[in-house]
């Protein structure tokens, strides 16, 4: 299944812009550095995975303007539905990102 | 092609002043950083390694500071501070102890800092229950 979504807000910034049309593939498998599209408090947001520990980060790729969100095994109110498939190069991990995350 | 973008549904990239969403959990997130990236420095004899554990160890302190000052000054509300008299020390002391692990490497500042932001969970917690 595919999902058509166009951005609302500033938290993906600079990867995505508010206003920006994004193509997502539902999908049951994700890896750390994805971007999805998950329910989370009940609404559709987009966000990167952020794997630490035993528990999956949903975060903003703009630090300072996003509410992030914690999926563990028990909680059921937020899921991931579908991977970003385009834009091609948003799918794909910022070097700056990547930089803290190996750190 | 406006009018084709509207109809297209929306997929939210949202912060905290549209949605009303708090927790002290981004704070706690990013002091949890600050503590790993101590913890590196201390196992590390890479100059340049140490150069930038403490550069990104500045940045992610700032942001528990943000978040936790977000928490402060547009979650809580006058009745919290009345209930839980003990607030607005815990925060200045939090936002001190955030400031604290800019200029220090030992861990230990990291911890207190966690132990900190856990007591202004507590109380949010007990605030979401009423």
């Amino acid at each position: 299944m595919v999902y058509l979504r166009r951005v609302v807000g500033q938290s993906m910034l600079p990867t995505l812009r508010p206003g920006q049309v994004c193509v997502f593939i539902k999908t049951t498998q994700y890896r750390h550095g994805d971007i999805v599209l998950a329910k989370a408090e009940g609404r559709p947001v987009v966000k990167r995975v952020h794997y630490r520990e035993d528990k999956i980060h949903l975060k903003g790729d703009n630090h300072q303007a996003s509410t992030d969100y914690i999926i563990t095994r028990r909680t059921r109110k937020n899921r991931i539905v579908a991977r970003l498939v385009w834009p091609k190069r948003a799918a794909v991990w910022l070097d700056e990102i990547a930089e803290v995350e190996r750190l | 092609m406006r009018f084709f973008k509207n109809l297209i549904k929306p997929v939210y990239a949202h912060c905290d002043l549209p949605c009303g969403v708090y927790d002290p959990a981004q704070a706690r997130i990013e002091a949890e950083s600050v503590l790993k990236i101590m913890q590196k420095y201390q196992e590390s004899s890479d100059e340049a390694f140490r150069m930038r554990a403490i550069i990104i160890k500045e940045q992610r302190a700032e942001l528990v500071k943000h978040h936790l000052w977000v928490l402060w000054t547009d979650y809580f509300k006058p009745e919290h501070a009345e209930k839980f008299p003990e607030l607005h020390e815990l925060f200045w002391k939090a936002t001190k102890a955030a400031g604290e692990t800019k200029h220090s490497t030992d861990p230990q500042a990291g911890e207190e800092l966690l132990a900190l932001i856990e007591e202004i969970d507590k109380i949010f917690k007990e605030t979401k229950k009423s």
